[in-house]
C-alpha cells in the first residue's frame, strides 16, 4: 500500500511529561479566547504550565491526586487547566457531557466514581445534590462565589502556588487518564477508558498526518475526545495558538476576530463557514463575478487543467482572512462541499474516528487527500475490513468500558477493536465510510440495508422532518423484517393537512424512492411520528430510544 | 422594525428581501450554526442577551420582532 510522507512531531508518555515538554514554547500564545464584548484574552505556555502545575499540586495536597475528578463546563481555558492539572497529577478526569439533561450529567459522575466534580457556574447547581448526599466530597466552583466549605478554582491554583515541590505522581502510559462518554446514537452512552499513551499518541499521531499551522480555532466540545485530542492535545503539543469558543452564537463572530489558518469543525460548521463566505461575497456584490470564475475553474479542471487566477482566493481572503485549513469529522461530509471550498483556496481535510479510538483512525492529508473517503489509515494505527466492518488495532485503542467488562469484551476480538462502522479502503489507501453496522437492517435472505442511506433519500422529500428507517416484521417469524420508516414530518409543511393527506402524500414520494432502489431495500411500511424523535447531544437520532 | 432586521439579516447573511412569514431554515436555507451567528448580531445589536432555548422558538422572521417586542427593545 502507498506510504506517505510524514510530518515528526513531538511523542509523550503521559500528561506529566507533556507539561515538562509544552514549557519549551515559553511565552508564545496557547490558548485564546473572546468574552461577550469581544475582548481578547489569552495565556501564553509558561502560563499555562504554571496554572497546571499549580493546580496539580493542590490536588496532591488536598490528598485528590491520582482520583477521579469530573469536569462540568463549557469550553473554556479552565476547562483545559483543570483536565491537565488532573492527568499530569496521576487522575482521572471525567469529561462529562454537558448537553445531557441534568440527571444523566449527575448520572455520569456517578458512573465514573468521581470523588471530586470542578463545575462551571452553570452546572455548579446540577452538581450540588452529589455533595449533598455525600456521593462526591469535593465541588469545586470554576469562577465566583464558592459556598463557605467548598473551593473556587482560582484560589485553588492560587494555593498550589505557593506549595513546594510535591513528590512526582508515578504515572504508566497504560494508565487510565480519562473517562469519556460515547455518543450514544446507537446504545446508551458508556463510559471509555482511554489511557496517558492513547489520547497523547493519537494527537502526537494525527500531526504526523496533517500540517494543522501555528494558529488553529475550535468551538469543538471539549468533553469529547475529537475537541479534546484533535483539537487543544494536538495543537498544544504542535505549539500553536489554539483560539477557543464556547457558545455557538459567537462562534463565527470569534473565527472572522481571531483571523486563523485552522479551523476544527464539524460539517455543519464547515457549511455555515461557506455561507458566511457568500454572504461576505453578496454584500460586495461580486456574485456574478464568483459564479463565473467557479464555473471557469471546474471547467477547465475536467480537462485537467489548473485554472491559476487568485481572484477567488483573494476574495475568500478579504472575508475570512488567511483560513487555508478547515478539518472535519464527527459526521459524514458531503463532498460538493470540500471541491467549493477549496475554488477558494480552502483545503478541507476529513477524518474519521470513534470515542473508543481516542478517536481518529484516519485522516485526508494536506497533500494527499480524496474528497468523500476519510484518508489513509494514521500512522500507529492498523485497520483491517472484516465482513465489510472496520477493526482498529494500535496504540490508541481504549483501554475498556469502566466497570463494564462484559462490554468490553464484546468489541474487541483480541488486540482488535471492532468499530460497528462498515468501509473499504481503495488500492491508493483511502478507506471510505459506507454505513453502520450495529444499525444494519439484516433480511432473512442474508441481505443487509443501511438505514442510513435510505434516510438519506427521504430526508430529501420536503414533508419529511426527521426518519429513522428500521426493520420490521412481516409477520412470518421473528427473525423475517422488511424495511420500515418511522417519519416525523415537518410541522410547517404539513400544516393545514390532515394525518390521511400527509401520509399519502409520502407515500407517493416513496413510491418515487423506491423505484430507484433494489427491491429488498424498497420501504414497504410508513408510519407518522407525532412526537420529535430523541436525539444525543450531536443530533443523531438514538435508535435505541425509539 | 422589519427594515432593521432586514438590514441585520443582510449584514448576516448576504439574504435580501426577507418578509415576515420568511422562515430561515425553509427559505433561507440556513442551517443551526447560521441561525445562531444571526442571533450573535442581534444580540449585539441590541445589547440583549437570548437564551439558546429561546432561539429554538425562532422560526420566522416575524418570530424575531415579536421576540424582540416581547424583551422590551427600542429600536428608536
Amino acid at each position: 500500500m502507498k506510504q506517505y510522507a510524514l510530518y515528526n512531531p513531538d511523542y509523550y508518555e503521559n500528561f506529566s511529561a507533556l507539561i515538562k515538554g509544552l514549557e519549551k514554547y515559553g511565552d508564545a500564545p496557547s490558548i485564546e479566547w473572546f468574552d461577550r464584548n469581544k475582548e481578547r484574552h489569552n495565556r501564553s505556555y509558561r502560563e499555562l504550565c504554571k496554572d497546571v502545575k499549580s493546580l496539580g499540586k493542590a490536588l496532591i495536597n488536598n490528598g485528590l491526586g491520582g482520583k477521579h475528578v469530573a469536569i462540568v463546563s463549557e469550553n473554556c481555558y479552565k476547562w483545559i487547566v483543570s483536565f491537565l492539572a488532573i492527568t499530569s497529577s496521576g487522575g482521572v478526569a471525567v469529561c462529562v457531557d454537558i448537553e445531557q439533561p441534568d440527571d444523566t450529567i449527575r448520572q455520569m459522575i456517578l458512573q465514573a466514581d468521581a470523588e471530586m466534580v470542578i463545575a462551571s457556574p452553570t452546572f455548579h447547581q446540577i452538581c450540588d445534590p452529589l455533595l449533598q448526599q455525600k456521593a462526591i466530597s469535593v465541588l469545586c466552583i470554576m469562577s465566583g462565589d464558592a459556598s463557605e466549605a467548598q473551593p473556587n478554582l482560582d484560589e485553588l491554583i492560587k494555593s498550589g502556588e505557593s506549595i513546594n515541590e510535591v513528590p512526582e505522581p508515578a504515572i504508566a502510559p497504560d494508565d487510565t487518564a480519562a473517562i469519556m462518554f460515547t455518543s450514544g446514537t446507537t446504545s446508551k452512552s458508556k463510559p471509555v477508558m482511554l489511557t496517558h499513551r492513547n489520547l497523547l499518541n493519537n494527537a502526537s499521531s494525527s500531526l504526523a498526518a496533517v500540517d494543522i499551522k501555528k494558529h488553529t480555532f475550535t468551538s469543538l466540545p471539549f468533553y469529547h475526545s475529537y475537541g479534546l485530542t484533535c483539537a487543544i492535545l494536538n495543537g498544544l503539543i504542535n505549539g500553536s495558538k489554539i483560539t477557543i469558543n464556547g457558545d455557538i452564537k459567537t462562534m463565527v463572530r470569534d473565527l472572522l476576530l481571531s483571523n486563523p489558518e485552522t479551523f476544527m469543525a464539524v460539517p455543519l460548521m464547515a457549511e455555515a463557514l461557506y455561507h458566511v463566505l457568500w454572504a461576505g461575497i453578496e454584500k460586495k456584490g461580486e456574485v456574478e463575478k464568483v459564479r463565473n470564475l467557479i464555473k471557469r475553474k471546474t471547467k477547465l479542471k475536467k480537462f485537467g487543467l489548473n485554472f491559476s487566477d487568485n481572484t477567488l482566493v483573494s476574495i475568500k481572503e478579504e472575508i475570512l482572512g488567511r483560513l487555508k485549513v478547515v478539518i472535519t469529522g464527527g459526521a459524514h461530509l458531503n463532498p460538493e462541499l470540500g471541491y467549493n471550498l477549496s475554488a477558494f483556496g480552502i483545503l478541507v481535510i476529513e477524518g474519521y474516528g470513534i470515542t473508543e479510538c481516542s478517536p481518529l483512525i484516519a485522516v485526508n492529508r494536506n497533500k494527499f487527500y480524496s474528497f468523500g473517503t476519510v484518508g489513509p489509515v494514521l500512522p500507529g494505527c492498523e485497520v483491517r475490513i472484516v465482513n465489510d466492518e472496520i477493526w482498529v488495532k494500535g496504540p490508541n485503542t481504549m483501554k475498556g468500558y469502566y466497570k463494564n467488562p462484559e462490554a468490553t469484551a464484546e468489541v474487541f476480538e483480541g488486540e482488535w477493536f471492532k468499530t460497528g462502522d462498515l468501509g473499504s479502503i481503495d488500492r491508493n489507501g483511502f478507506l471510505t465510510i459506507t454505513g453502520r453496522i450495529k444499525n444494519l437492517i439484516v433480511l432473512k435472505n442474508g441481505k443487509k440495508i443501511s438505514p442510513e442511506k435510505i434516510e438519506e433519500l427521504i430526508m430529501k422529500i420536503p414533508l419529511v422532518k426527521d426518519v429513522l428507517v428500521y426493520g420490521v416484521s412481516t409477520g412470518n417469524s421473528a427473525d423475517d423484517v422488511k424495511p420500515a420508516a418511522s417519519i416525523f414530518p415537518n410541522p410547517e409543511a404539513v400544516q393545514g393537512m390532515t394525518s390521511y393527506d400527509i401520509l399519502e402524500q409520502l407515500q407517493k414520494e416513496i413510491n418515487k424512492i423506491n423505484i430507484t432502489l433494489p427491491p429488498y431495500q424498497q420501504v414497504q411500511m410508513v408510519n407518522i411520528r407525532e412526537k420529535e424523535f430523541a436525539k444525543t447531544s450531536s443530533k443523531k437520532i438514538k435508535r435505541y430510544a425509539v | 422594525m422589519l427594515e432593521l432586521v432586514q438590514k441585520i439579516i443582510f449584514d448576516v447573511t448576504g439574504k435580501k428581501g426577507v418578509t415576515l412569514d420568511t422562515d430561515f431554515i425553509q427559505d433561507l436555507e440556513l442551517n443551526s450554526f447560521d441561525i445562531m451567528n444571526i442571533i450573535c448580531a442581534f444580540e449585539e445589536y441590541f445589547n440583549i442577551i437570548i437564551p439558546t432555548r429561546d432561539v429554538w422558538q425562532i422560526k420566522v422572521v416575524a418570530d424575531v420582532i415579536s421576540y424582540l417586542n416581547k424583551r422590551g427593545v427600542n429600536t428608536l
